[in-house]
């Protein structure tokens, strides 16, 4: 992302433009709605909290004083509200019907769709049963491949810690869908 | 280079994230272990399976009314009472909590006072505050939201800065079977005191 534009779409937001705040905006929402979607693993509630993440940003835009990146900041607001989120989900996730989110398909072949989605559901089962913090550091480095510095930052621990958590999600994932490595 | 070392290396190897030094290291490990041979085989297969992950697209709609409908919540918002203080007056208004708080725990160890009889003589001495607290957690101690509260944030920072440490000297060791919050107490205890032990022997060093 363009930091030189990130930094001055802030700096005209924070002099009382108005409109730079909605460029911000289009200019993050993808990246973060798919952090926010691997976090929680349910598009609705993806596409709800992602827009819920820009609302707090802009409440507290106007306190950011760059002393991180401007990334690193929005990647942990996201980070904190999908795992709260989460842990406030947890019993409705118990009492409900499995999530009825539907990947996006090619419609070629039934068997290998069928084969997706079961793919797909059982990734989402394995990713939403990690430690949070271990679930945290998989979704940035995997889906948003951030540097491990980066993530480093944005949770507040050392590089080694956050490495170590990756091994550690990686190994519970490679236990969780070791059924489906003969696909 | 024992296998419980390598074995934390293998997804940077993966990820061709190693220094030169590391890499030659690794791959001479690799060169003469079938284990983690099959442990590096493992994670390959692991990150191809997440490549067969489905996309999601929530569709053209929700892109296009993105940026209104943030707008629209944030307008709910500040409409349904989320009033913005500035901050001097709620640094007042903090000041002001604080001196009530203090009042109310004068007048509460006024009443505090315990009468008791000895032979002919009526005493009465006040509960001091140390008393009341260690009290407090007594009947707390089921409790644990009143135990937090009893915390006071200088603690909960010292909590969060001994907690750090642990978990950076636990990883540091390197080639860990399970992550920090897998341990039971007895192996955490341990591992305090291993830490504590080396602190010891660097400070007198």
């Amino acid at each position: 992302m363009d930091e030189e534009k990130t930094q001055d779409l802030i700096s005209r937001f924070k002099s009382g433009e108005e409109k730079a705040f909605n460029e911000l905006v289009s200019l993050y929402k993808k990246g973060i709605f798919n952090l926010v979607f691997r976090m929680v693993r349910n598009k609705e509630d993806a596409m709800d909290l992602a827009q819920e993440v820009f609302v707090k940003v802009y409440h507290s835009l106007k306190d950011f004083r760059g002393e991180s990146r401007f990334s690193t900041w929005l990647h942990r607001i996201a980070v904190n509200l999908s795992l709260n989120f989460t842990e406030r989900d947890k019993f409705r996730s118990f009492i409900s019907l499995p999530d009825l989110t539907q990947p996006v398909l090619s419609s070629d072949s039934p068997l290998k769709d069928f084969e997706k989605k079961q793919i797909s559901e059982a990734i989402d089962q394995a990713v939403l049963s990690l430690p949070k913090k271990q679930k945290a550091v998989f979704v940035l480095r995997h889906y948003q491949e951030l540097q491990y510095s980066e993530i480093a930052e944005v949770m507040g621990k050392s590089e080694g810690a956050i490495k170590a958590n990756y091994f550690q999600a990686l190994k519970k994932l490679k236990k969780s869908l070791a059924h489906f490595e003969e696909w | 280079m024992r296998c419980k070392d390598i074995k934390f290396k293998l997804i940077g190897y993966f990820e061709n994230n190693l220094s030169p030094e590391e890499k030659k290291l690794v791959q001479n490990h690799l060169d003469t272990c079938l284990r983690c041979q099959k442990e590096l085989e493992e994670i390959v297969s692991t990150f191809e399976l997440l490549k067969k992950e489905s996309p999601i697209e929530p569709g053209e709609i929700y892109w296009t009314n993105f940026v209104p409908v943030v707008r629209s919540r944030i307008e709910k918002k500040e409409e349904t009472g989320v009033v913005i203080i500035p901050k001097w007056k709620f640094a007042g208004g903090v000041v002001t909590l604080v001196i009530f708080f203090l009042l109310g725990i004068f007048l509460f160890k006024e009443d505090r006072k315990v009468m008791f009889k000895s032979g002919t003589e009526t005493y009465s001495y006040l509960l001091p505050a140390e008393d009341e607290k260690i009290e407090e957690l007594f009947y707390a101690e089921e409790d644990e939201s009143s135990l937090r509260s009893l915390i006071t944030e200088a603690d909960r920072k010292k909590l969060v800065l001994a907690e750090e440490e642990l978990e950076e000297y636990y990883w540091e060791k390197g080639g860990k079977e399970k992550s920090l919050e897998e341990l039971d107490l007895k192996q955490l205890e341990n591992l305090k005191k291993t830490l504590e032990k080396e602190k010891f022997k660097r400070e007198i060093l």
